[in-house]
């Protein structure tokens, strides 16, 4: 019987199968598991104790697919290749799987810190994310090759192209890794400057952007937002009733009236896309180093915390264009201007308009240092919109070393602090209008007082509000 | 022409004279650094970002003289440590 069955060739078995006779898939069973157990160990690494687990599965998806579809197969090949899947759908299921921090091992013992495991998984998804974008023929040349150790001859037997080919497939599939590799060690600010420019010129964002994208959350989701805001605008917009707005515009203004010399300037400057809002939960796209946000940085990736939100536009640059005069941002109903994002991209100073005053007001108005731009490119500006707190204050901090005195404001635009009350007194620091400020003491015309980011000195009491004055004790 | 630029030298000397807070304060200064934050007080919120080679307007030192406040010709005005603009 057992030599028998070993003369039963695979595509017999197939057929057999095909046919009705679940017989042919015990062979079948008996004359892979094993083989596939040891590749499925190979795949999963410090996962092997699934191996079994991932075979069986495997062979379910085998019976069932082999009994519903009647194309040709190589048996061997194909069995592999569903291995190979649900070897890397086990490992993306253990990717999103909790890291224990209770238990920690005993001290003195030497192990990874749940930074270091998380970094390793990260690495280790990294690639296999890379691995499974490949194209069909690649990767599997690849895995056989590196996993399985097949020789060239052999893997062009069973991928049916010559040796040569098959070096050469292996050979970009490496090189493919490599790539995504460094796409994914990308910074996600590149990145999304690409994605932004490229949403705002209409076309695809580089190939290394997409690489990228494949195991970035955060930039995959401002990619769905970008799509969102096309889509609402389009919804907005018919395409029809565009083209007669514009249509009615020319017959209105003739070709050399105003809406000409609208245009003639709009095509000087930079195109300035639609803002893009991020709220709570949602991944900031940058760094944020400033008060406004607890502890002090919020890196990229991290979720917005409640009460916050983040406004930005995308000025497209060609070489030679000016930037606007202004560029306006908008923060949400019942948020205030918290300070200015980091810009991505193009390195033109930029910052907020006299009359934007952080902390106060919601509309944010920026301005731009240079008269033209040296080279194209993007410039990504935004603003921090946070909630005030009971104070006044959209700072994150300085509320704990508040202390029993009430709290009130600066009245004045703008006023230095003073280490001593004399106007002559050497500076310590300044109070913008509506800043939060505590009164420490009165002495005269002069106020000390302590404000929401924690500098201390002594401004003129005619610079607080009176009411402030008064209520003071 | 040298007249003119005599005229304007004495002009220049005599309006610093006459006020030398203001002369001392207004001196015009080149970002040093690669990228400089603007803050709106030396602890405060951020509200600027200006580059290598941009122009600023010193308008007040403070006292540990650590911080400068300026204003660019955007103008943006703020609080930058005073190392941006040293050393170039």
């Amino acid at each position: 019987m057992a030599v028998e069955v070993r003369r039963i060739a695979d595509a017999e078995l197939v057929r057999r199968l095909r046919a009705g006779d679940d017989a042919a898939f015990d062979v079948i069973h008996q004359r892979y598991a094993k083989r596939l157990e040891r590749y499925a160990a190979r795949m999963l690494g410090g996962r092997r104790q699934h191996a079994e687990d991932v075979v069986q599965e495997a062979l379910i998806r085998a019976h069932r697919a082999i009994q519903r579809d009647h194309e040709p197969l190589h048996l061997a090949s194909w069995l592999h290749r569903l291995v190979r899947n649900c070897s890397l759908d086990e490992l993306s299921r253990a990717r999103f799987a909790p890291i224990a921090v209770e238990d920690p091992e005993p001290e003195g013992s030497f192990a990874p810190s749940p930074h270091m495991v998380l970094e390793q998984r990260d690495a280790v998804h990294g690639l296999l994310a890379d691995i499974a974008a490949l194209p069909a023929a690649q990767r599997h040349a690849l895995l056989r090759r590196e996993l399985d150790g097949l020789g060239h001859d052999e893997l062009a037997l069973e991928l049916g192209v010559t040796p040569q080919a098959s070096k050469q497939l292996v050979h970009r599939a490496r090189l493919n890794v490599i790539k995504g590799r460094e796409a994914r060690d990308t910074s996600c600010l590149t990145v999304q400057g690409d994605l932004l420019a490229a949403h705002d010129a209409r076309r695809r964002a580089s190939a290394a952007t997409y690489r990228h994208l494949v195991t970035c959350r955060a930039c995959r989701a401002l990619r769905e937002q970008l799509r969102t805001v096309r889509r609402e605008t389009l919804a907005l917009v018919p395409p029809l009733g565009l083209a007669f707005l514009l249509g009615g515009l020319t017959i209105k203004l003739g070709p050399t009236g105003k809406a000409a010399g609208g245009f003639a300037a709009v095509a000087a400057s930079a195109s300035i896309a639609a803002p893009l809002m991020l709220g709570p939960g949602d991944p900031s796209p940058v760094t944020v180093r400033s008060p406004a946000v607890p502890g002090g940085t919020l890196a990229a990736g991290t979720p917005l915390p409640s009460g916050t939100a983040m406004v930005s536009r995308a000025l497209t640059f060609t070489r030679g264009q000016r930037p606007p005069a202004a560029v306006t941002l908008s923060c949400p109903e019942g948020t205030r201007i918290a300070g200015m994002l980091p810009p991505q991209g193009l390195r033109i100073g930029v910052g907020y308009a006299p009359g934007t005053i952080a902390g106060t007001g919601r509309v944010a108005r920026l301005v731009f240092e240079r008269g033209t731009v040296g080279r194209a490119g993007t410039l990504i500006v935004g603003t921090l919109c946070r909630r005030a707190d009971a104070r006044g204050s959209v700072l994150a901090t300085g509320a704990r070393a508040a202390g029993a005195a009430p709290w009130t404001r600066a009245c004045a635009s703008h006023r230095y602090l003073r280490a001593r009350p004399r106007t002559d007194a050497p500076t310590v620091g300044s109070v913008r209008a509506q800043q939060p400020v505590q009164i420490r003491a009165l002495d005269g015309r002069w106020a000390r007082v302590r404000t929401d980011t924690g500098e201390r000195g002594w401004v003129a009491a005619a610079a607080l509000c009176e009411e402030a004055l008064v209520s003071h004790p | 022409m040298r007249l003119r630029l005599t005229g304007t030298v004495t002009g220049v000397a005599l309006a610093a004279a006459a006020f030398p807070a203001a002369a001392a304060a207004a001196s015009v200064e080149r970002i040093c650094l690669p990228e400089v934050t603007v803050l709106d007080s030396p602890r405060g919120l951020p509200v600027g970002v200006l580059y290598r080679g941009d122009r600023v307007v010193v308008l007040k030192r403070d006292g540990t003289r650590r911080w400068i406040r300026v204003r660019s010709a955007a103008p943006i005005s703020g609080w930058i440590t005073s190392r941006s603009v040293r050393g170039c």
